[in-house]
């Protein structure tokens, strides 16, 4: 098993809109899809995961609702505001220019 | 929208900070339980799974500290860190943070009682009167000066205005009236208003009614009282009994219909005891002339705007209907125009008046804010010095300099704290003292100083301002980002040091400053003390008495007047009894004229005049003042004998050109009066009047029915109560006026002198008290700096007295500077002073030498301590330090 490869900066809230963008999730879920969805190759620890989530949440691009899981616990659910789907595009579209760039100078140069 | 939710979820996090910390702690909870959940679900033991969800989890404390920095909570955490660490600091310092505290306290203190008292007297509008912004005061002008009286007649063609809803109409001060209700009279201070007086102000009754328009007509001149709360109290203690009563005014009936509201005095700072209406009251006073004569002015008015209208368009109106009147009556006119100004407790010039006063007091507390700021600027900046190592370590380390900044300016800001705090409550005391220093007069004035909203708002808009100048200052001077040479020893303080004694400079020319003017009012008072009034002022017993409060014509008067001197004179220890219509130096004064002697003509294009007295024969005894030539009055100089008067010798010599005037005659109209005396010269009007022309006429022969009877008494016993007791024997319903005594009566004319003294010199000591602060402090400081320079210099042999003097000279040369810069501003400044002073000029020498020498020996003074200290330095101790 190869050690999972720690995050590019700047690349967790882009990871977290992405993920809220489908269904409003809580924090221990978006942490373990994170790891599910990058194929275990991303791992995300709570040190980062949580300050990120309040870094958005101020920012106004999540908004954050005290809910029953499944389980029967209450956890705090998060969602995508639309100035946080709104980023999200942007961001988007700006790494994938940025990525299509180093694969670009990888694969020449 | 998103600006507005990022602003609330960072008010929420510092508001319900603890709230989101338990939100936080329960959120990272769920996680580790989900987690714990999942690996039992996967097979692992619960102790096992709980393990592996926390290592998975990771150090949830430092989490959630990281979390919290992301939330906006680092700013009010770091607030509250902040303030506590500089509560900390200041503890360990406690006589700077004393110092500090209390001298911008003060100056914050002294200025806002400036501005409470001004916000009072002009700001502030009348209490007890409703839509106030609507209501202007109406008075008449000559050449366009003044706020003066105009005729009833006159009124009635000012209320018709379309621009004012109503107008009412007021006697401008109120009349002395005796009130007897089953008991003596009493003398009571009657406001005489228009029937619609109390509709016209929106004014409420607080029991009973008050009197309408339809009880103050040609048809209805109903006798009617409405008392004011005040006088309830006092008189009636409060009894609701007494609406309905039928009490006495000067004899005559009137009915109590009302009480007002607490508080309601009026349209101005003059509070009467009650209300009565005008024709009620031009009845009493049986005369005719009140109403119908155009040259008859006792009237102001008061008016209501109509709605939309303009204080400007009342007065554009009313000058034209004033304009009409003098076109239509000419001479017969009684103004040359009108003056409508919005609500205020002191109407017309006065306004400016108190208002230019309490400008310059304003301006000095002013001062004492500014010295008080430079000085502790100045502790500010040697505190910030000292933590210079600490500073320039933590900025190494990657502190940002706004992160510092905003700590050191903490500091400040809670400084600033303490000193707004104990400057209102000393402004509260301020205001309470200055309050109790007005001296008793002749009619009752109430204002009421309160620290209302605007008050509040100025002493923490001052407060802030002088935190956020005396925090920026040495906050932005110690974390200049300059480190190599903060780590590497104790230099790059010499601009420090510099700014600091630039700071010391000006703090002590404004001290100066302060010392020189509150020195030209203190040499002003002295000078005014120390001044002869030319009659004696102690041992002198005064009662007021109008005879025709009692209703008595000028026969039944005099010989009332008569009676009353011989029972004042058999009381024991009353050495001389006089009557006395003026009483000097009491801010009143009456014109007699035109004089006219024969042989001897006044100066081209003048006519001889002169104040006047009207006495009985004991006056110059009872007074003190010598006759130099001829005799007093006796009692034969009556109506039947021939006319007689006293001059003073400034009028003899003038009239003359001899102070021996006796047997020769003047012209008054068509009386003839011979001259029997001439008495030495007094003080009249004001101590530092001009030599006045002064004449005495007999009350026999001069019947004037209000006179104050004066009573000298041998030794220091007080003939008070004897005198109250004879009035009261002579006639109940003779009401005292007013009794007090002679120095009492003559306080009013230096109070505007003692007042600014005692503003001034109290001010004058603060200041004197910082720059001593402020010296030993720069001196100390700079001292501890050089320590080891000194040492070098004992080392090498320097005397103890060499080295004891280049300490001295340093602070003398910091003082001098201050100083002479003080001088030349003070030489500038005082000029405006003029007219407030008493023989001394604004540039007395005297003042400013005493002045200039106080700060130097201050400056001496403070420097001796920490002079010796040097001069004391062991150099091997001095020079292992650092």
């Amino acid at each position: 098993m190869h050690k999972p490869t720690p995050l590019l900066q700047g690349t967790l809230d882009l990871i977290v809109l992405q993920l809220l963008r489908s269904e409003p999730t809580n924090g221990y879920d978006l942490a373990q899809r994170i790891q599910t969805v990058s194929r275990d190759v991303l791992q995300v620890n709570a040190g980062s995961l949580y300050p990120a989530l309040y870094r958005l949440e101020e920012r106004a691009l999540v908004r954050a609702v005290w809910k029953e899981t499944d389980t029967g616990r209450r956890a705090k659910v998060y969602s995508l505001t639309a100035a946080g789907r709104q980023q999200l595009e942007s961001q988007r579209a700006e790494w994938e220019r940025f990525a299509g760039a180093l694969s670009h100078i990888l694969k020449r140069a | 929208m998103r600006l507005l939710r990022q602003l609330m979820l960072r008010l929420r996090a510092v508001f319900l900070f603890g709230r989101l910390q338990r939100e936080m702690d329960e959120e990272m909870r769920a996680h580790v339980e989900e987690a714990t959940e999942r690996y039992i679900a996967r097979g692992m033991s619960r102790a096992d799974a709980r393990i592996a969800a926390r290592r998975e989890f990771g150090n949830m404390t430092v989490i959630a500290s990281d979390a919290r920095e992301t939330r906006g909570a680092r700013w009010s955490e770091s607030l509250a860190a902040d303030t506590r660490l500089a509560l900390r600091g200041l503890r360990r310092t406690p006589l700077f943070a004393a110092v500090a505290v209390l001298s911008i306290g003060i100056g914050v203190g002294a200025t806002t009682a400036i501005v409470t008292i001004a916000n009072a007297l002009l700001l502030q509008s009348p209490p007890g009167i409703g839509h106030a912004d609507r209501v202007v005061t109406i008075g008449g002008t000559r050449n366009g000066k003044g706020f003066d009286t105009f005729s009833y007649a006159t009124y009635r063609d000012y209320a018709r205005a379309s621009s004012l809803t109503a107008m009412a109409a007021m006697d401008v001060e109120p009349r002395a009236l005796s009130l007897t209700d089953h008991d003596d009279g009493q003398a009571v201070q009657g406001g005489v208003v228009s029937g619609n007086f109390f509709q016209t102000l929106d004014a409420r009754p607080r029991l009973g009614r008050l009197f309408g328009a339809s009880d103050d007509t040609e048809g209805n001149s109903a006798p009617l009282i409405v008392l004011s709360d005040r006088y309830w109290q006092k008189r009636f203690g409060g009894d609701s009994g007494v609406v309905g009563r039928t009490v006495d005014l000067n004899g005559a009936p009137f009915t109590i219909v009302g009480v007002a509201a607490p508080r309601f005095q009026g349209p101005f700072v003059i509070a009467p005891d009650l209300w009565i209406p005008l024709r009620a009251w031009a009845q009493l006073a049986n005369s005719v002339t009140l109403f119908s004569s155009r040259q008859s002015v006792w009237l102001v008015g008061v008016g209501r705007l109509a709605p939309g209208r303009a204080a400007s368009e009342a007065q554009a109106e009313l000058a034209s209907i004033a304009a009409r009147l003098r076109r239509t009556y000419k001479d017969e006119a009684d103004l040359d125009g009108v003056r409508v100004v919005p609500l205020s407790l002191i109407p017309g010039d006065g306004h400016a008046v108190v208002g230019a006063f309490m400008a310059a007091m304003f301006v000095v507390a002013g001062l004492v804010l500014v010295v008080a700021s430079a000085n502790v600027a100045g502790m500010l900046l040697a505190r910030a010095a000292g933590r210079q190592r600490e500073i320039a370590v933590r900025l190494a380390l990657g502190a940002s300099r706004a992160r510092l900044v905003r700590q050191l300016a903490t500091e400040s800001l809670v400084l600033g704290v303490g000193a707004g705090l104990s400057g209102l409550v000393l402004a509260h005391w301020l205001v309470a003292a200055v309050m109790s220093l007005v001296p008793k007069l002749p009619v009752p004035i109430i204002v009421h100083p309160t620290i209302d909203a605007p008050v509040l708002a100025f002493a923490l808009g001052i407060t802030l301002l002088v935190g956020l100048v005396v925090g920026a200052l040495p906050a932005l001077e110690s974390t200049k980002p300059n480190l190599v040479p903060a780590l590497k020893s104790d230099a790059g303080t010499t601009r420090r040091h510099r700014l600091r004694s630039a700071l010391l400079v000006s703090q002590i020319a404004v001290s100066m400053l302060l010392l020189v003017v509150a020195g030209l009012f203190g040499r002003s008072l002295l000078r005014a003390r120390s001044v002869d009034p030319g009659f004696s002022t102690g041992g002198i017993d005064i009662v007021s008495l109008d005879f025709r409060l009692a209703g008595y014509d000028s026969t039944r008067g005099l010989d009332q007047a008569q009676q009353l001197l011989e029972h004042a004179r058999r009381v024991p220890g009353v050495a001389h009894a006089a009557l006395s219509v003026m009483l000097p130096l009491s801010g009143s004064a009456m014109g007699f004229g035109p004089i006219l002697a024969d042989g001897h003509p006044a100066p081209k294009g003048q006519e001889w005049s002169a104040d006047w007295n009207v006495i009985t024969a004991d006056y110059f005894a009872a007074i003190g003042i010598p006759l130099v030539h001829g005799r007093a009055f006796t009692e034969a100089d009556d109506h039947g004998g021939r006319d007689v008067a006293i001059m003073n010798e400034t009028f003899a010599k003038r009239l003359f050109g001899t102070t021996d005037a006796v047997g020769r005659t003047i012209r008054n109209g068509n009386r003839l009066i011979a001259v029997i005396g001439v008495a030495r010269d007094a003080k009249y009007r004001s101590l530092d009047e001009t030599p006045l022309n002064y004449l005495y006429v007999p009350l026999a022969q001069w019947y004037v029915p209000h006179a104050n009877l004066l009573v000298r008494t041998a030794g220091t016993a007080s003939a008070a109560g004897a005198l109250r007791r004879i009035v009261a024997e002579l006639d109940p319903h003779l009401p005292i006026l007013d009794q007090q005594t002679m120095s009492e009566a003559t306080a009013l004319s230096l109070f505007p002198q003692r007042l600014a003294l005692w503003v001034t010199g109290s001010l004058g000591v603060v200041a004197l008290v910082l720059a001593l602060l402020g010296i030993y402090g720069v001196i100390a400081y700079s001292v501890a700096q050089r320590t080891r320079e000194i040492g070098v210099r004992v080392a090498l042999g320097a005397a103890q007295g060499t080295i004891l003097r280049m300490v001295l000279r340093q602070g003398l040369m910091l003082a001098g500077a201050g100083v002479v810069l003080g001088l030349a501003i003070a030489a500038a400044a005082t000029r405006l002073l003029a007219s407030f002073l008493f023989g001394v000029p604004p540039t007395d020498a005297v003042t400013f030498a005493g002045a200039a020498f106080l700060l130097t020996a201050a400056a001496l003074a403070a420097s001796w301590v920490p002079a010796h200290r040097a001069a004391a330095c062991d150099p091997m101790i001095a020079l292992r330090t650092e």
